[in-house]
């Protein structure tokens, strides 16, 4: 029932993530705590992670994210609409991202 | 291209090596957001208040600052590095930054190049106030005539020949050993 939930729902990136690109990388500096924290609270992600951190814009499902991602990239069935959970889960964790 | 597991989508990045302008361009961000913005600092420009290593956090500039004593992350006109020094002298709606160990000033900069104010310093997760109270008024007037400097030179000097004395007895009490 959660995964359901999950599919359908409809993320956006939080205001209060600074975020920059900086040779290449896509640097986060989470600021949901009130303060930036370079030393303690710094981010990057990688290729796979910034697609989906890119079409979290408040518009798309996860499913749609999913299917849009699984016309660019090769994977078996249902495996990246697994993994896009599972990213989403660890952003809402760090508190980058909240439903719409 | 394929997917790879959710463990590794997001990195703690306290394991990168930011440079001098990187910071600056978070600092700028996270300052635009209204919010303070915690990280290491290098170098010995502000010994012995604010050494390599320690951990600062800068403040947006609130209204009426800086004040003579404070201290700040600045750039300099054309140079896209950030510094953090101190203010030590206030004119014509500009301000000289000079750091606490520097034998010159950095010169006149407007208050649209200071990014912040800096309200906190760590070491060893103890906090730091030396310099950021009210003695930072005293501390601001004694480097811009270059007192600071000076002694913060001899008492290097100084603690650099205690230390080699030091040294050398500790040898000469070694061979002396070694000869009996």
């Amino acid at each position: 029932m959660a995964a359901t939930i999950i599919s359908d729902s409809v993320f956006q990136r939080s205001e209060d993530v600074v975020t920059r690109e900086i040779m290449g990388e896509l640097i986060l500096v989470p600021l949901t705590s009130g303060i930036g924290d370079m030393e303690d609270e710094i981010y990057t992600f990688n290729e796979t992670g910034r697609a989906i951190w890119e079409l979290l814009d408040g518009r798309k499902s996860v499913r749609e994210i999913a299917r849009e991602l699984e016309a660019l990239y090769e994977s078996p069935d249902g495996e990246i609409e697994r993994d896009v959970q599972g990213i989403i889960a660890e952003l809402i964790r760090r508190r980058m991202i909240f439903v719409v | 291209m394929s997917f790879e597991t959710p463990d590794s989508y997001v990195r703690a990045g306290n394991g990168i090596t930011f440079t001098s302008e990187v910071r600056l361009e978070l600092t700028k961000a996270v300052m635009e957001k209204g919010k303070p913005f915690r990280f290491s600092v290098f170098g010995s420009s502000m010994y012995p208040f604010i050494r390599d290593r320690h951990i600062i956090t800068i403040t947006p500039l609130p209204e009426g600052r800086p004040e003579l004593g404070d201290v700040v992350a600045f750039v300099k006109p054309g140079v896209k590095k950030l510094f953090v020094h101190r203010v030590v002298r206030i004119g014509a709606g500009l301000f000289q930054l000079r750091g606490d160990n520097a034998k010159a000033p950095d010169g006149m900069v407007s208050r649209a190049n200071i990014i912040g104010i800096v309200t906190r310093v760590e070491h060893n997760s103890s906090d730091v106030r030396a310099g950021l109270g009210r003695e930072r008024r005293l501390v601001a007037v004694m480097s811009r005539h270059g007192l600071l400097w000076r002694i913060t030179r001899v008492t290097g000097f100084l603690t650099t020949s205690v230390a080699a004395g030091l040294q050398k007895t500790r040898l000469d009490c070694q061979r002396g050993d070694s000869r009996e």
